[in-house]
């Protein structure tokens, strides 16, 4: 359980990775739509995971309209992996563990 | 102990986006019609080498239009009600398996193609399986109706005797064609309609 990174491990922020990890970028819309976050809630957690170093996000335009593109890079996504193979190393040994059972002699 | 969110659902919401606004179903009927359509025309021609060649450039034009004007829409339309997603580039592994992939098609096509009396529900097999495949994989319930009207049309074009062979193929693939584009119509308005064009967003 230590092993697990707790940045990635809020549900909030563990979504947003996992949409990013299977894309090579999205853009904000996307990101609210897909979350259900709010606009304030989802800009904290892209700005928490932009500090760590996990996400890029570009502010460009599309015609005249603002558009905020969000990026996983390579140290988001190695944190992401770890998390899955840390999760699935957890989850496993307890799936395979067998319990004793005294049968009536 | 369980991951907080299901990681491997969230992980195709990518591509489920890319079909929820029926434009990919409207554009691979369309296309579908164009190829199955052009191919029929060629057929239904005299073989001068002048017409085959207008006819396939023409064929190659629309599916390039069609390309074209499927990115488009999508810019226009789609990206601004539901945002803006692109799909991660294939990796070699992915286009060898493509390739394996088309390989094994177009030699079970001929194979097919050769046995003259099976043809159309062979064919009509495949199409079923791949649309079955992609409606479980996706979660696409569109997916699974266009399984089941490729099997109807299979039926009736059994029993259309005049409706045999290379020419029964063609006529299966312009039904499954208008198929899909009119389900994807029927998709792309509920689309529009669920999804009105919102105001500018950003973080």
């Amino acid at each position: 359980m230590s092993d697990l990174d707790r940045l990635i491990h809020e549900p909030a922020r563990l979504t947003i990775v996992a949409l990013l990890s299977s894309v090579k970028e999205a853009d904000f819309l996307y990101l609210l739509r897909e979350t259900k976050l709010t606009k304030g809630n989802l800009s904290t957690h892209l700005i928490r995971l932009e500090e760590a170093g996990y996400v890029e996000i570009e502010k460009t335009f599309r015609g005249k309209i603002p558009m905020t593109l969000v990026r996983l890079r390579a140290e988001g996504r190695a944190a992401f992996q770890s998390y899955r193979k840390s999760m699935k190393d957890i989850l496993e040994p307890s799936k395979m563990r067998r319990v004793p059972v005294q049968l009536p002699t | 102990m369980e991951p907080p969110v299901d990681i491997d659902q969230v992980t195709v919401t990518a591509q489920r986006h890319w079909m929820e606004d029926g434009l990919s179903e409207i554009m691979v009927g369309l296309l579908f019609i164009v190829m199955g359509g052009g191919l029929l025309v060629k057929l239904a021609l005299p073989h001068w080498l002048t017409l085959d060649v207008l006819t396939s450039a023409l064929t190659a034009a629309g599916a390039l239009g069609l390309s074209w004007g499927f990115k488009r829409l999508k810019q226009r339309i789609t990206f601004p009600r539901s945002g803006y997603v692109a799909l991660p580039e294939p990796t070699r592994m992915r286009w060898l398996f493509m390739f394996a992939m088309f390989g094994l098609v177009g030699g079970a096509s001929a194979l097919i193609l050769s046995a003259h009396s099976v043809v159309v529900p062979a064919f009509a097999a495949v199409f079923a399986a791949i649309f079955l495949w992609s409606g479980i994989q996706y979660k696409q319930a569109s997916m699974l109706w266009e399984a089941l009207l490729t099997l109807i049309f299979a039926v009736i074009l059994t029993w259309s005797p005049s409706l045999s062979g290379a020419v029964g193929v063609l006529a299966l693939m312009v039904m499954i064609g208008v198929s899909m584009a009119v389900i994807g119509a029927f998709r792309f308005r509920n689309f529009l309609k669920a999804n009105p064009r919102p105001q500018e967003m950003q973080a």
